[in-house]
């Protein structure tokens, strides 16, 4: 076929030696398990993945446009994104699992954009997990084990490493359909890292387990990750997960890449409304501010403010919920928290006071439009209806241009 | 506790606590009641008196009533030769058609298991053998297997295989083959039914994780897809089973070579008119099968069944 089947072994010449180096200390250490385990860590590397204009296109749809990024050896890269922006088919195409149309993949320096699946020394976590459901634990971590040059004690070590890392011992012999949703992912996970891949791929991998459970386990994953330092990318659709997680996060949006950066970062610093509106829940309040819709609502007092505290060629600005404050009748901070900036004080009345549990969130009408604000306390007083005073921080406005474009 | 142990524990009396509750019990008997007395009368009823005919003599006048002859016809069969021969080739063709309906059911599955154009319109093909009257099909396979114009004789006659001027379902030997070939030919269709509902249900990334880890085509076949397909195996090898060894029409109506114990008691009864005989033979088959299908689940498990 092409050059890179040839390619590929000698990139990979170098690593049975420092497989071998490896068995040779693990036998030193072979009585201490957790010994192993953190050794196990310590060798495991990753490989630098990077796209070049990768493009997916299915007859006349284009699924990924051009999408290129580089993600360094051993990073956490999140790519995030709506249902249907493409994040998922970039995936599959990073595995393999789908052809590429367009552009390249190459792993380690290595373009394995034709290159099969199992050439290209990645693992993958699926969203449903992918278990074999008639094998045992230890039957579906030996399976990807089975097609290396392992020797058999080996593998059993591999698999005693990888099981005691992830805190599955205990599950070995059983069956896929005996364990709960945490165990599964559990065991998903150790199937992919007992190969020891240089590039770790993860579909939603969490995203069939319950709330709670997902908190506590991304952190878990973040933690191992760390600890492997395995190049890994990871696909979701669920902001919270892709902050916690990530170095750094893609955020792709009808198949292209909107922006790229640390999850401080992009959401501190959007590109354009779509990321500004994307990240953050409740999302990010966005008004027009130029054009006849809003020409007459000057009365409107937050509207104005908000325009006059970004540069005049902005055609949206955007205020993010918890930049809004509540300010009492003496003019003072319903909170402590105070901005530094504080705009003047504006009426506005409230539509709706919804508690959410740690915070309230209370829709306002400013003119025309809704705005969202975030608020850890409000008075006891405060009713539906009732018409509150806000003031924002004048530093927390964005401002956009008729595009979505942000303006800096 | 279950019903039961309620029943016996409290009486019937004071197991139902209220009069609503008595009401209702007494609603939900009325409404099955139909269809207990419809089964009865068809099913439980001839199968009982089956039972008691297989203990008799049956006069040919209908006047005259059955003499009650105790075991002598089931010592008469199973002393017999005819009987047993006729057992032995039941088991063949059962075995036989069973399993060969099965591999093709699988294959012709594992075929389709894939997107190709005009997919739908082949599969609805497919299932014609299984939907035909099997009288048209019967003498279709009679035309293409005779001696004298049969294009099958023809063409192995061409390819050196056969000489004879007897016909292929003419000869006891070359008969039992046909009529398996034939019988898995229209059955096949079912096994490929069952195969294709259950293999669009694997789980697409089961096959993507495979080729990650690695396996090759065959791999994933024996790692993923058998035991994916390990219960409809058991359920289609169980149901084809059952119905190959009481067969009658697929090869009664296709030659007279093969005596199976349907046909065997059939000729017993209502040729010979022994139907005290043909009664036994029938009690007989109804006991076997019973025993194999016992067997059967035991040997592979009440769950995957």
């Amino acid at each position: 076929m092409t050059m890179h089947e040839t390619d590929s072994p000698d990139a990979d010449a170098p690593e049975p030696t420092a497989d071998s180096d490896r068995t040779a200390e693990a036998s030193a250490a072979d009585s201490e398990g957790t010994a192993l385990a953190r050794e196990m860590t310590a060798e495991q590397g990753g490989e630098t993945v990077e796209l070049a204009a990768l493009t997916k296109r299915y007859d006349s749809t284009v699924a990924v446009d051009s999408v290129s990024l580089d993600v360094a050896e051993g990073e956490f890269l999140v790519l995030l994104g709506p249902s249907g922006c493409g994040k998922t088919t970039t995936l599959r195409m990073v595995a393999g699992l789908e052809s590429v149309t367009d552009g390249s993949v190459i792993i380690g320096g290595t373009d394995v954009s034709r290159t099969t699946p199992q050439n290209r020394d990645v693992a993958m976590v699926f969203q449903n997990y992918a278990l074999y459901p008639h094998k045992t634990v230890r039957g579906n971590i030996r399976f990807p084990l089975r097609k290396t040059d392992l020797s058999d004690a080996e593998r059993t070590r591999r698999i005693e490493s990888t099981v005691e890392l992830l805190d599955i011992d205990d599950l070995l012999d059983k069956e896929p359909a005996a364990l709960s949703g945490g165990q599964r992912q559990r065991v998903a996970i150790a199937r992919a890292i007992a190969r020891e891949p240089s590039v770790l791929l993860m579909d939603e991998p969490l995203s069939n387990l319950d709330a709670k459970l997902r908190v506590r386990t991304r952190s878990e994953l973040r933690d191992l990750q760390q600890r492997l330092g395995i190049t890994t990318v990871y696909v979701t659709h669920d902001q919270e997960e892709a902050m916690s997680v990530a170095d750094r996060i893609a955020i792709m949006n009808d198949g292209r890449i909107e922006q790229v950066g640390a999850p401080e970062e992009v959401y501190r610093d959007p590109n354009s409304t779509f990321i500004a509106d994307f990240l953050g829940d409740p999302s990010m309040n966005i008004v027009s501010v130029a054009g006849e819709n809003t020409a007459g609502a000057t009365a409107d007092g937050l509207v104005a403010g908000l325009a006059a505290a970004s540069p005049d060629r902005a055609a949206q600005v955007g205020i993010r919920p918890e930049d809004l404050y509540l300010v009492d009748e003496t003019g003072g901070f319903v909170e402590d928290a105070a901005p530094e900036a504080a705009s003047s004080v504006y009426e506005c009345p409230l539509t709706v006071l919804e508690p959410i549990g740690r915070a309230y969130e209370l829709t306002l009408e400013a003119g025309a439009a809704q705005m969202v604000a975030r608020a850890r306390t409000v008075p006891d007083e405060l009713r539906d209806s009732d018409s509150v005073r806000i003031a924002f921080d004048r530093d927390a406005v964005y401002a956009f241009d008729r595009n979505g474009g942000r303006l800096r | 506790m279950s019903l039961g142990e309620r029943l016996i524990a409290t009486g019937p009396n004071s197991y139902f606590e209220s009069p609503v509750e008595r009401r209702e019990a007494l609603l939900g008997i009325l409404l099955i009641l139909p269809a207990v007395v419809l089964i009865g009368a068809v099913i439980l009823y001839p199968l009982a008196y089956n039972v008691y005919l297989s203990f008799t003599d049956v006069p040919l006048n209908p006047n005259q009533s059955p003499q009650w002859v105790g075991l002598s016809n089931y010592v008469d069969l199973l002393t017999s030769g005819q009987f047993w021969s006729a057992f032995s080739t039941t088991v063949l063709f059962t075995v036989g058609s069973t399993v060969l309906s099965t591999v093709i059911g699988l294959a012709v599955a594992l075929l389709f298991d894939r997107q190709f154009r005009g997919r739908r319109l082949v599969r609805g093909l497919v299932l014609l053998p299984h939907v035909t009257p099997i009288i048209a099909v019967a003498f279709v396979w009679q035309f293409m297997l005779s001696p004298l114009w049969g294009s099958i004789p023809s063409l192995l006659a061409d390819l050196g295989l056969y000489s004879s001027r007897v016909g292929l379902l003419q000869r006891s030997g070359t008969a039992l083959p046909m009529v398996i070939v034939f019988s898995a030919w229209r059955n096949f269709p079912f096994a490929f039914l069952l195969f294709v509902a259950r293999l669009q249900a694997i789980p697409e990334s089961m096959y993507e994780a495979a080729r990650i880890d690695g396996a090759s085509a065959i791999a994933q076949f024996k790692d993923i897809t058998l035991p994916e397909l390990r219960g409809t195996i058991a359920i289609i090898v169980l149901l084809r089973g059952i119905w190959e060894f009481n067969a009658f029409a697929q090869i009664w109506l296709l030659t007279r070579q093969v005596t199976t114990l349907p046909i065997l008691a059939y000729r017993t009864a209502f040729a010979n008119f022994e139907q005290g005989l043909g009664a036994a033979i029938a009690l007989l088959l109804f006991v076997i099968q019973i025993l194999l299908v016992i067997g059967f689940i035991t040997l592979f498990g009440e769950d995957s069944v």
